[in-house]
Parts: C-alpha cells; structure tokens; sequence
C-alpha cells in the first residue's frame, strides 16, 4: 500500500457498514493519510477495513483525525499476540 | 508448515470421513510404514464405512495429538473384509496447535472481501456464515468459493446492531465441512473484541440451557 494506490474501505460506524473508495495520500508505520472518494462517507471514529486491490495488502484503522470532509487520518490498529 | 507422521499416531483413534460426506468414522492406526498404512474399523459403523470405499478414492483424517490437532488427506488402496483392515497410503499429516480459546458454534452471516483489479472498487464481496467462533478466529463457509491459504483479508462478522469489521488469515480448509474455510483474526479493536466476548457470552448462554434440558428430557 503506497502513496497514489486506490484503495477500498470497507467502513464500520454505529451499526452500520459499507465500503466505498479512496486514494492513499501518504502511508507510514501507524498513520495512513487516505482521500475518501466523497465527502461525509466516513464518520470519525469509525473502524476501517482497507484493501488494497492491486497488490491485496489490508489494514485495519480506526479514523483518528480529518484535515478536510474526505481527507482522512487512519491510526492502524495493532496486531493480536 | 509442521507435518508430522502418521505412525505417531499408531494405536490411536482418528476420525475418518469422505470429502463432501459429513458422516465421521472412527478407526484405530493399527501401522504406518513406507508407502502404506493400516487402519481398523472401531464399531460397525466404521466397517460399512470402510467397505463401501472405493480404491483410489480420498478420505479425510482428523486426529487430535498432544498439544494440538493432526488432519491430512489419505487414499484408499483398498479393504481387505477378511482382515477387516483398510489399506491407505502414508502421508504426512498437518499439526495445527489446539485453539487458546473455546469455539461456540454459531450462524452469523459473513461477508468477505477478497481483492479482484478487475472490480470497481477494487474488491469482491463473499457472503456467507460462520459455523463457529471465538474470540481469537472463526469458521465460515462460502458457497462454491474456497479461499487461498496464508492470505489476509477483511471480514465483516454480520453481528446484529454491532458488526464487526476484521482482517483476518486464512489458515485453511474446515477438516470435516468440505466448503468451509478457517481463519485466525489478526486485528480487531479493542472494542469490538469485547463486543465479540460479550456476543460469544450471550450465544454460550442460549446454547448450554437447552443441551441441559435435553439432558433433563432424557
């Protein structure tokens, strides 16, 4: 998952689900800057899937933070031991 | 991958069924060496199993071993009535390490996202359901659609008022459901493990009183 990949978020917010696209803004370590393919599509707080449909990597986030109604700030959640 | 020997496992039960067959028969492995294997029909069951297979077809074997669970693939040379022995050949079997939490059987429905270019957005959904769960992996089945082993996908647990989105690792086939698929999860959040826990509580409740008054029925 790089800078420029389009990729699919499969969004989970009060009882509700659905996936829509965005564009990875920049990806790194815990922090992944994403534009939504729409504004208000994705609540903050909600837990986000992502895939990346090229390559097939996937994360989970939740939206920590928005410096704009489609740009997003995904905080990575961590691994299970 | 751990593979271990099938003759580990001499003079021990192992379940046995056919692949697509949810029956389970149970025989002992009287031997393992070389190219073949000897297995013995425990109970009558087992036997009529045994005869009604043909040489060259596929069984499947389940068998648990210390610490965890063996399952693999045998094929059938054939049944010798006399001896009541079922000839099979020798692979070596798969050790899975035994779940660190307990499974609750359950339906919920699944959806799966699988990565596909060729697609809109990127992704293909799968539906399906689960036919068990734990806090730490699931078993789902989907129809006509058997997942990659070692992938990592997102998967949403359909949970009424509460779904849970996961990323999750394929671990592989369900050794005694022929459709279905295993898997580990390898992220969720920390709120929706605890709603997956509570989830589990709740179905655990509903199951546990009714296996008490069937047994009270008797």
């Amino acid at each position: 998952m790089n800078a420029g990949s389009r990729v699919a978020l499969v969004v989970a917010h009060d009882g509700q689900w659905r996936l829509c696209g965005a564009t990875v803004v920049h990806c790194g370590g815990e922090v992944t800057h994403v534009e939504a393919d729409g504004p208000d599509l994705v609540p903050d707080e909600a837990v986000v899937g992502v895939i990346d449909g090229a390559d097939g990597s996937t994360l989970l986030a939740v939206v920590t933070g928005r410096s704009g109604p489609s740009a997003l700030v995904l905080s990575s959640v961590a691994p299970l031991r | 991958m751990d593979r271990r020997e099938l003759y580990s496992l001499t003079g021990s039960y192992v379940r046995i069924s056919a692949p697509g067959d949810h029956r389970v028969a149970v025989f002992t492995v009287d031997s393992a060496s070389g190219d073949v294997a000897v297995l013995r029909p425990c109970d009558r069951k087992a036997k009529q199993f045994a005869s009604e297979r043909e040489p060259g077809s596929e069984l499947v074997l389940s068998a648990v071993a210390p610490g965890g669970v063996l399952n693999g693939k045998l094929r059938v040379d054939r049944w010798s009535p006399s001896q009541r022995m079922l000839i099979v050949d020798n692979p070596r079997l798969v050790f899975s390490q035994r779940r660190q939490a307990s499974r609750v059987k359950a339906e919920i429905p699944v959806e799966v996202y699988v990565p596909d270019p060729g697609e809109p957005a990127g992704v293909r959904m799968l539906t399906g359901e689960t036919i068990d769960v734990s806090r730490g992996g699931c078993a789902f089945a989907l129809t006509d659609h058997r997942l990659e082993e070692g992938v990592e996908l997102v998967l949403v647990l359909c949970i009424e008022h509460h779904p849970v989105v996961v990323t999750v690792e394929v671990l592989g086939p369900h050794p005694d459901v022929e459709v279905a698929n295993r898997c580990r999860f390898v992220r969720i959040t920390p709120g929706d493990q605890r709603m997956l826990a509570a989830e589990l509580g709740r179905l655990e409740g509903l199951i546990r009183p009714s296996a008490t008054s069937s047994l009270a029925a008797r």
